[in-house]
Parts: structure tokens; sequence; C-alpha cells
């Protein structure tokens, strides 16, 4: 796989050229978007890929207490293992993906016939008796619901194996000798916004596909209003258009019902997002979006019919083989002078204390280290360190917790999900390791970097102008493209990156003359709502034009232009 | 109004037909309804494609003629005709950077087609061109629009894009070449096959060949149906048989007709190129 551009590493996923793997399968020969899936990975590669733990040397343990802190912290982004139920998800995502794809061959007749009826009028007409859509398109998509506690790693693991094992959008230019071009966005993942209607939702949709692709629908749909079916018609045709391979959504328990009939059209335009069209969807959720399945699915599920597969996920079991492996492994990751080795108790202990939800967990641990390389001596952790912690930080979740492995009553983790922890911030473990903590936070950073700026936002832009002058012969141009940086950053950004970005623009400018100077300063220029027609040497209206001075035809014109040509000049092309 | 629902009309009796667009073999035009694209009345044709052989459609007489011209020459292997400019956000993208209204129905953007998507052997490989086709007369400030769209969408793809207009069709080539079209395939009249074929072909070119222009052909013809006691035509049909499979070869550029003389050139092999102009 050919990574597109080293400028592009910002972005959420791998954009890539086009290569096309041989199917076995006969429905999914011929299609390119399915060819350039890249090819399934094995069960043990896939362990290989997706297994992460925060870097360890021994050295570490020589630092001081702040460092280690910092250290500690690393666990919760960089620890994660695989389960066998993770490649099954895989396994099922993967199909997915491709069987979606199988109703949307870019060769076919088919495919562009609808682009060619409109996907407005496709989505007001819905589908017929046979489930073809206006088109006589017959759709394959499939969709997926995956509910469970929050912390269990839902979103997660979809994350994780998306963005490691697909590249999120392939580039086609050519298939078989032919001319190909197209984009696929092979996943796009966005949220249920808290509290808000589909609109919202459509909104995050554009602003997703945007930075994906730097498109500006968010401009052109997004701050339109309409009604929510205006909304979701043209959500629809944009999923078309950039070739969707999956959407997902997550967080689908904030869809509130109060919000224009919030539930009951989510899943309507769920389900014809996936029937009419073909996307294949996946929705996560918690217990809490348990009422949109129980009601609205079970309306829905006659047009549906066995196209949904539910994945509940409920927290781990004690004597399970995941938990187990998944606290073991957790526990080599210690910071602590002292290695305290995982007895029976303390997996007891960590189990009865997080239910065994892996984020609760992890964050757990992170804090009983914490304060135990605050402790110092040997820095040692016990079952009664563990207690302490969490009875400071996970009071309220304990009181469940003990209600639900009791008595175990589903209902009470919904109540579950209406907590949130009162976690001690990991700032409290910093000020009492009585080190200046100001520049260990990103937050602090920016607010800091941000107020210096403003109260030397002149120097800075002098810095930045006497920096482009360097690289830009004209004054004028170089403060404006100084000021253009400047302002785009936000004022937050540093000078490094400002003085980089600098550097790219007139590099960039070099190559253009000097009347296109002011568009290359800022993208958004170019797509505003009334641009000017810009007329080229070689635009055909320009030829026209100038030839009417001279009072030719415009054949005439085109002619001299070489644009209208002679038949037989097709055989110059032959040697 | 009735100008648009009528373009919808056409759009959708295509649909019901089966007709959209496509490539490679299953290759079928879809008529686009916008503003640039509507057939004159009484002008779809279709016609049995010597290259792809598959029905082509073509919207205007120079349309069709512009395709005779295109089955003629030998190293065109491949022609898509109402070919769709993909994806739509590309050409809406175009016009906008353009100021330009992009093709529509209804205020919805539609679909951009060209004429003529045109595959080319050439000592390179194939190469694909594309060539419209429009009447002097009607290049108006519109059509110059949609063109640019056209001229830009393909630049970027390093496709040539040229347009054609009556003018610089080689009009009696054209012509010689729909005199013979039918020709090309037997099965449009049933009572020849290869066989009765192979038995006349060198009485019926010598006949021709040794009258030295001097007799009608279809005097000639007429003549060679009776020494064999074959129906009536059918020596007319294998001669333009043989021409339209290029076995029997003939100075194009001079106007075929039923009642003039025809100087046929020597027997050959299936040629490679063909000198047109």
């Amino acid at each position: 796989m050919e990574e597109w551009s080293d400028n592009l590493n910002s972005l959420k996923g791998i954009h890539c050229k086009a290569e096309y793997n041989e199917q076995i399968i006969e429905e999914h020969k011929g299609n390119p978007f399915i060819e350039a899936i890249p090819s399934r990975v094995e069960v043990e590669d896939f362990y290989e890929l997706l297994f992460s733990v925060p870097s360890f040397k021994d050295e570490y343990l020589e630092l001081g207490v702040e460092d280690r802190l910092s250290l500690v912290q690393q666990i919760k982004p960089m620890f994660w293992l695989p389960f066998p139920g993770h490649y099954d998800k895989y396994r099922a995502l993967y199909n997915m993906i491709k069987i979606g794809y199988q109703s949307r061959n870019p060769l076919l007749p088919m495919y562009n016939r609808q682009f060619a009826v409109g996907w407005d009028r496709i989505f007001e007409t819905g589908l017929d008796q046979s489930g073809a859509n206006l088109a006589g398109n017959i759709q394959t998509a499939q969709s997926h619901a995956e509910i469970g506690l929050s912390g269990m790693g839902k979103s997660k693991i979809y994350e994780r194996i998306l963005k490691t094992l697909f590249p999120q959008v392939i580039h086609h230019s050519q298939y078989n000798g032919k001319q190909l071009l197209m984009k696929q966005v092979t996943w796009l993942k966005i949220e249920c916004p808290s509290g808000k209607s589909i609109g919202a939702l459509t909104r995050n949709f554009y602003v997703a596909v945007d930075e994906l692709l730097g498109t500006n629908y968010y401009e052109k749909f997004g701050e339109k209003g309409g009604t929510i079916d205006n909304l979701t018609k043209r959500m629809v045709k944009v999923a078309a258009q950039i070739n969707l391979g999956v959407l997902i959504i997550d967080e689908i328990q904030n869809v509130h019902k109060a919000h224009s009939g919030g539930d009951e059209r989510i899943i309507n335009f769920i389900t014809e997002l996936v029937n009419t069209i073909g996307i294949p969807v996946i929705i996560i959720g918690t217990f809490k979006a348990m009422y949109l399945f129980e009601k609205s699915l079970a309306n829905s599920r006659r047009a549906v019919s066995d196209m949904y597969l539910e994945n509940i996920t409920s927290f781990l079991e004690e004597n399970s083989w995941e938990w187990n492996e998944f606290i073991e492994n957790l526990w080599d990751q210690q910071y602590t002078i002292k290695y305290t080795p995982i007895t029976a108790e303390i997996k007891h202990t960590m189990y009865i204390l997080t239910l065994g939800i892996p984020d609760v967990a992890v964050k757990l641990f992170i804090h009983v280290q914490a304060k135990a390389i605050l402790n110092g001596a040997d820095e040692k952790i016990s079952v009664s360190l563990i207690n302490e912690v969490a009875s400071k930080s996970l009071s309220i979740l304990q009181r469940i917790f003990h209600k639900i492995l009791s008595n175990y009553d589903p209902s009470y983790l919904e109540e579950l999900e209406d907590i949130q922890p009162e976690w001690i911030s990991f700032d409290e473990y910093y000020k009492k390791a009585k080190q200046s903590s100001l520049n260990l936070y990103k937050k602090r950073q920016n607010a800091n970097t941000r107020a210096i700026n403003q109260k030397s936002e002149g120097s800075i832009l002098e810095e930045l102008i006497t920096f482009a002058s360097n690289l830009i012969n004209e004054t004028e141009m170089a403060e404006s493209l100084a000021k253009s940086v400047f302002d785009t950053s936000k004022k937050n950004g540093d000078k490094q990156s400002m003085f980089k970005q600098i550097a790219e623009l007139a590099i960039g400018l070099g190559e253009k003359n000097s009347q296109n100077l002011n568009e290359s300063l800022d993208i958004r220029k170019r797509v505003a709502k009334n641009p000017k027609p810009k007329l080229e040497e070689v635009d055909i209206r320009f030829i026209v034009k100038q030839g009417e001075t001279r009072s030719l035809t415009a054949e005439e014109s085109l002619i001299e232009a070489g644009i209208v040509k002679d038949c037989n000049e097709l055989l110059n092309y032959v040697n | 109004m009735v100008g648009l629902n009528r373009k919808i009309k056409i759009q959708e009796n295509k649909l019901k037909n089966g007709y959209g667009l496509g490539t490679g073999e299953n290759y079928k035009p879809f008529i686009q309804a916008h503003d640039n694209k509507v057939a004159s009345e009484g002008w779809i044709t279709r016609h049995l494609g010597w290259k792809t052989k598959r029905i082509h459609h073509t919207l205007s007489s120079h349309e069709r003629r512009f395709l005779y011209f295109l089955e003629w020459i030998e190293e065109v292997v491949d022609i898509r005709e109402q070919y769709p400019l993909l994806p739509l956000s590309r050409t809406e993208e175009i016009a906008n950077e353009l100021g330009i209204k992009h093709a529509n129905v209804e205020g919805t953007p539609v679909e951009m087609t060209t004429d003529f998507m045109i595959t080319m052997k050439t000592s390179q490989g194939n190469i694909d061109l594309v060539r419209t086709v429009k009447p002097a007369s009607k290049l108006s400030k519109r059509t110059l629009e949609l063109f640019e769209i056209e001229r830009r969408f393909f630049q970027e793809q390093g496709i040539d894009w040229g347009i054609i207009t009556e003018k610089s069709m080689p009009n009696t080539l054209i012509k010689n070449i729909e005199w013979l079209y039918e020709a090309r395939y037997l099965d449009t009249r049933p009572s020849v096959n290869e066989e009765l074929i192979s038995l006349i072909e060198i009485d019926l070119f010598n006949m021709i060949f040794n009258d030295h222009g001097d007799t009608s052909i279809s005097v000639i013809c007429l003549r060679c149906d009776k020494t064999f006691g074959i129906e009536t035509g059918t020596s007319m049909f294998i001669l333009k048989h043989m021409l339209a499979t290029k076995k029997w070869d003939a100075d194009m550029n001079q106007k075929f007709k039923n009642s003039n003389p025809l100087l046929l050139s020597k027997l050959r092999s299936p040629i490679s190129t063909v000198h047109v102009g």
C-alpha cells in the first residue's frame, strides 16, 4: 500500500492509491471498489498488528517522579489488547464493506444510472416490491449495531481495526487500462452530538468528509437549513458520491426522543441509508440506546429483514479468559521502582472495583500507580492502596457495581450510564509532586502560548513578516502572507509551525505568476460563493471572445486554436 | 415547461428500457436530459456497431455521420457514445470555479455526458480520445460554457478533447461508408452466406475490375446475378460486403453510386491502415 502524501499524515486514516487484488468470490470480481480493499489479515497477524503497549525501558526506572508520572499517563492511550472476539468483529466488518460494494460497481451501467436519476429522487421513491430502487439496483448492504457499556472499548475496537487494517481513502486512477478517476472512502466515523437533532448529525458528517477530502460540503450543505428530510437527503447524496464503504455512527444514545421525533427518524434514516443506496452502517451506543432497538428497530425489522446483526457487549466475567488476560497484561505496565507481581487477591480486588470494564480498570491502575509513586519509599502497590484510591475516585460507581454483582439486573447497567465517575484529575498528582507542572499540559501550554501571543501579537507578526520578506520579493505579498498564516493559526500555533507554513506557501507561490498570488493564500477564497469567472488563455469562452474582436465566428476561432478539429486529425495518433 | 417535461420523459423512458451509462462491453449509453443533450426529433438512430458489436445510439445526423467515420478507421477499437463525466462532484467543482451554471434539471445538477469516448490502438498501446460533435451554428454561449467544463475535465485526465463540426467531416467518405454500412454483416441479407461469396467473389471482382469503369456497377451486378442465376441484388450486396470488410479496395473519396461505375483496386488481405482525405 503506497502512502499518498506526507502532508496528509495529520489526517485520521491513510490515503493510498488503488491496487487491485484478485478476488475468489465471483460476485467480487471485476469490481474495482472491492478489488482495492486490502486482503484480509490472518488471525495471528491481526493480534500482532493491533496489540499495543506503552514503551518501557529499564532506564525509565531511574527517572524522577514527575517523568514517571507522565509515563504512567501513557498507559491509557497506548495499552490495548486484542481479544478473540475482536477478530470476529473484523471479519464481520470486512465482509460488510465488500458485500456493500457488490451493488456499487462503477463499471456497471446501474451504478451510473443511479447518479443520472438523482439520489434525491431515488431516496424519495424508496424501494419497490423486489427491493430495487428507482434505478433498478438491488442493494447488498447490511447494518450492524454494537451495544455495550461505556468503557468496554466498543468504538475503540472499530477505530483500531479501521485505522490499522483499512486505508480510509483509496484513490483510483486506472483500472484495466481504462481511466477510472474516483475516490473511494472506505470508512467514515461520526459521532451523534449530545442532545441534538439529526441535522447536527448530518453536519458532523460533512465536517468529517471535508476534513478527509478537503471538500467544502459543510459550507455547501451544512450551513444550509431545511427540513430534516432535506438534510438527510443531501447527506445520502454525498455519501453516494464519495463511494462510502461503511459509515460508523457512534454515541447513538445521544439521539433524543424529544428532538423532532428523534428516535423514529434516526432509525428510518439509517434504514434508508442502508436500503436505498446500499451503504453499510454500524451504529454504536450504550445500553441507553437500547430503546431505539426495542421500539424502532422492531418496527423497521420487517423492511430490513435479517440485515441487522446486533451485538451486545456486557461487562467481562471475573473468571473469563479475557479478563485474566487483560489484567495480567495491564499489570506488566509498571513504572514504579519496585515491580509488584499480580496475585489472585489483586485480580479479584481489581475486578470488584471495576466490574471488569477495561476503561475503568486502566484508569484505576493508572491512579493506583501514581499514588504509589507519590507515596515514595519502594513504591509498592498493595490491595489496600487499590481500595484506598478506588474509595476516593470511584465511590459512586462502587455502589452500583456492588448491586450488579450481588444481584444481576440489566436495569442497573442503564443506571451506570448516567454516572460520570469523579476521577481525581491527574493534575492533582503533579501538584502533589510539588513540581511546576505548567509546561506538562498541552491544554495549559496552549493557554499559555495564547496569552503570550496576545501580549506580543505585534512582535510575532513582525517576525513572521520579516521571515516572509526574505522569501518573497514583494513586500505587500509577504505581509499578507504572514498575516494570513498568523490569523489561521488562531493565535495559538507555535512559531515554528507558522514559519514552516510560510515557507511552504512561499515555495508554492514561486511557481505561479503574481496575478494568482492572492488566490493561493487561502483555498477557501477559490470556492467562495460567487467566484469571478476565471478566463484562461486556453478557455474556450476566452478564445471565442478574442476571435470576435477580429470578427471571426466561434468556429473559426476554435479551429485556429486547434479545439475544433478535422476528422482526419485522429489519424495523427496512428503511427 | 413543456420542453423540460419532455426531457424528463425521455430520461424516464430510457430508464425503463434499461439504458444507462457504463464502460467496456456492457457499455450502454444513457441519453442525458440536460440542456446540451436532447435529441432533435427524428434523429435518434440505432446502428449495429462494427467495433463494439452492439447497438449505437446517435442523437443527431452529425453524430451519426461521425460514427460512420470512426467505424471506418481501423485503429479505432472502441467507441463509447454519450460518455458520462464522473464523478458529478468534479464537474460541479469545475463549474463552480469557472462561475458557470452546471447542467441541471429543475436546478438539480445532473451528470454531464460527452458525445464520443474513442479508444484507439497506437504503437504505444491504446489511448482514449474525446470528440464532441456540434454544428457550427449551435456553438452558443451556453454550449461553449458546457464545453469549457468538458475540456477542463478531460484535460485533468490527460485525455485529448476536441470539437467536430459538420465542416470538418469528410463528406464523400462518410456517404460511402453509409452506402455500404449495413453490408458488413451477412445476416442482414438471409440469402447470402460465406459459401456463396467464395463461389462468386473472384468472378464478380474480375467483371468489375476488367470493365475499367465503363459500366455502372448496378448493371454489372445485375449481369452477374443473371449469369449465376442468383437472386437479384445479391451481387450488389456482396460488392458492398467486400468493401465493408475491406477485402476489396476502392477510392473512398470518389462517390459510390449504384448508377456510377466503380474502380476496384486489387484484391488483398485485410489492411491495417486506411488513408483518407
